[in-house]
């Protein structure tokens, strides 16, 4: 600095020095306290009125200015404080206010950034802050985080079930119908299978992957969801996809619930079989469109669907032989075949009415059904359909009652449990025959408290079958179910449940099945 | 009657009279004497509507057929059932605070009334502002917030009829 030069030489340089040192001691530091700045600039203008030889020397002159641009940036840096401060208080204004969501600690320049990909190893100089990384925060939706960078939030989670079965009578070996309600491997006859039978099974566990993104033109989401169910074999656990789509907007594609059900409707059961007469639990894959409405302000929503086809049908052994079935043997399971032949999807519209007392449905289908032979070349087709109404009405406090009903004509693999009923027969000279279907289940669920909650089902299907099929296929199925569950916490439960299920055969032979099942669940 | 049927059967007694033993039955709880005080005013109808809308929601966890998105929408449903309820809460406490020159309270008794009427409108409205902005994890906080307010206000200030 030329003054100190000056300075050193001379006493009255050295108070020169003195001053100027005073004025600018605290300079190059960051935070230098605008009282003690103002204490040194006094200190300065002192110097300069009592220092003899001031008045006139470039010294002076060259102080004055250095003084000035020091007050130029105590102003600046006071400006900028203040900002800070205002800044601070804002963001603790909306910490309070949400009570939940970490506040952001970093100023919104350098928040776009966070997400960016890190600096190269070079950037950082001398006196240079680091580039804070993003937190994770709070998605948009229960249970998700935000990707950093994104408005896209991420969930993860699925539960552990243990099922243990007992059952009065074993559907057979390595049959789904131990581990579950099938009404159509309920045994029937003196062949019926091994009497109080256990099972052990967690293949109900799950796992799924939810992402949701808001967007203008509509928000996006995706699912998918996985069980244990992709082998009948009591000891074999295979991974099956159980839901898998993505929607935009009103617009969905991939696999989940077939249009035709009306999951509120569903009762609240651990049989993953339900009940007889409910529609089935059926997941395919489908295009859907849903458009809500509201009519007299109660919410509504019409959706329209197409969905996977597939025809199941009885076809006599003199036109197409299946292996390992039977026209005696009503304990086979295998008596339907599914030519792969449709030229159509599955159409399917459901109308819901969602008033605040619960949610009605009411769903229409139409399906082609159809048998090629390339064999014979043998082919005919009709089109068949049905219709469903369900439902879930509340009373009083938490409970509710649920209900389905469904009548139709070629709509069997929408009824009951696989298998139950074909969709159609083939006579002997190629001719299709649709089958006849009906049904319902009513079902009331009672909270005894938050922790527990019961639920009583009756269920019954029926088909009307021509008299020319086997008599070992199904005339009608029907079940009760009646159970105890305990969650101790949300995430928890645990309970007991009762199953009454018969099928009667097309020659009145009745096959019944009771069992007691105990359920554990934790979710995560 | 078959070895099946009387395993059940003692299994769900068992549990039966454990359920119905089990203390914490909130739904039916009998808080703060609300009960006992005669015909329920619009501010009470609207407070209950606002817990029987969180046990609904709450419940949600329990079901096993709905996919992750469903659920999601039925608690923005739920969440915006809270805001609207909350809206008329808060709506109807300040016409409270608006009529009590009537109520012709003491000076002490005028400041406790406000206080807490005026601590129940600002947590209806920070009620509704979480339930707008689908804050689902905060709203159960909220609800027994203001339940607590009510009781409070309730112990201070009803009137219980002669027995």
């Amino acid at each position: 600095m030329p003054l100190m030069a000056i300075g050193k030489t001379q006493g009255i340089g050295v108070s020169y020095f003195s001053c100027y040192s005073a004025v600018t001691a605290r300079r190059k530091g960051e935070s230098v306290s605008a009282k003690a700045s103002l204490g040194n600039l006094l200190l300065a203008i002192v110097c300069l009125l009592f220092s003899p030889r001031l008045a006139a020397s470039d010294e002076m002159l060259e102080m004055l200015k250095e003084m000035r641009s020091e007050i130029r940036a105590l102003k600046s840096q006071s400006e900028q404080a203040n900002a800070k401060i205002a800044d601070l208080e804002r963001q603790l204004e909306q910490q309070r206010r949400q009570n939940v969501q970490p506040v952001p600690t970093q100023p919104p320049a350098e928040s776009k950034q966070a997400g960016a990909a890190p600096p190269p190893a070079n950037a950082g100089t001398a006196g240079s802050k680091p580039v804070d990384k993003a937190a994770v925060t709070v998605g948009d939706v229960k249970g998700t985080f935000k990707i950093p960078g994104t408005d896209t939030s991420v969930g993860l989670g699925g539960h552990v079930k243990v099922d243990t079965l007992i059952n009065s009578v074993s559907a057979g070996r390595d049959k789904l119908g131990d581990q579950q309600t099938v009404y159509s491997q309920i045994p029937v006859g003196s062949a019926a299978g091994e009497h109080s039978q256990i099972s052990f099974i967690a293949k109900d566990t799950r796992l799924w992957l939810k992402s949701f993104t808001p967007n203008k033109l509509g928000d996006i989401n995706t699912y998918v969801e996985f069980d244990f169910y992709g082998d009948p074999a009591v000891s074999t656990y295979s991974a099956r996809l159980r839901h898998g789509y993505g929607s935009f907007g009103n617009l969905m594609a991939g696999q989940t619930w077939t249009t035709f059900l009306n999951t509120s409707a569903i009762a609240d059961h651990i049989d993953t079989g339900n009940s007889a007469g409910s529609v089935f639990h059926l997941r395919q894959p489908m295009i859907r469109w849903t458009q809500p409405f509201t009519w007299r302000d109660v919410p509504m929503e019409l959706q329209a669907s197409l969905e996977s086809p597939r025809t199941r049908v009885w076809v006599p052994g003199s036109i197409e032989s299946l292996a390992n079935t039977s026209t005696t043997n009503p304990n086979l399971d295998n008596y339907f075949i599914s030519p792969n032949a449709e030229r159509y999807p599955d159409l399917i519209a459901r109308l819901n009415f969602n008033p605040a007392w619960g949610s009605i449905s009411l769903a229409a289908l139409g399906r082609q059904v159809r048998y090629t032979n390339a064999a014979t070349g043998m082919e005919d087709g009709a089109w068949g359909g049905g219709i469903s109404l369900a439902g879930r009405i509340d009373s009083v406090d938490l409970d509710n009652f649920r209900f389905m009903m469904h009548a139709g004509k070629g709509a069997s693999r929408y009824i009951s449990t696989a298998n139950t009923f074909e969709d159609a027969a083939i006579t002997a000279d190629g001719h299709m025959e649709l089958i006849q279907t009906y049904g319902g289940m009513i079902s009331y669920q009672h909270w005894w408290g938050k922790q527990w909650r019961s639920s009583l089902t009756y269920g019954y299907a029926g088909a009307n079958q021509p008299q020319w099929v086997p008599a070992i296929l199904n005339r009608q199925v029907q079940s009760i179910h009646a159970n105890l569950l305990w969650s101790p916490v949300s995430q928890a439960m645990m309970g007991v449940e009762y199953v009454f299920a018969e099928r009667e055969l097309l020659n009145g032979l009745r096959g019944d099945l009771y069992r007691v099942q105990f359920s554990m669940r934790y979710s995560f | 009657m078959s070895s099946m049927l009387k395993v059940y059967l003692f299994t769900l007694s068992v549990a039966t009279l454990a359920a119905c033993s089990s203390q914490g039955n909130g739904l039916h709880d009998d808080i703060g004497g609300r009960s006992e005080t005669g015909r329920p005013a619009l501010h009470a109808i609207y407070d209950n509507r606002l817990r029987e809308l969180m046990s609904k929601m709450d419940v949600l966890v329990q079901d096993r057929f709905m996919t992750q998105p469903e659920l999601d929408q039925e608690r923005r449903k739920y969440a915006q059932g809270l805001a609207d309820n909350a809206k008329n809460l808060q709506q109807t406490v300040d016409k409270i605070i608006g009529r009590m020159p009537a109520l012709q309270l003491s000076g002490g008794e005028h400041q406790a009334f406000l206080a807490l009427a005026q601590k129940l409108s600002e947590q209806s409205r920070l009620l509704q502002e979480q339930a707008r902005l689908n804050h689902i994890d905060a709203l159960d906080g909220i609800v027994r917030q203001i339940n607590t307010t009510c009781i409070s206000c309730h112990t201070l200030f009803r009137k219980l009829p002669n027995k």
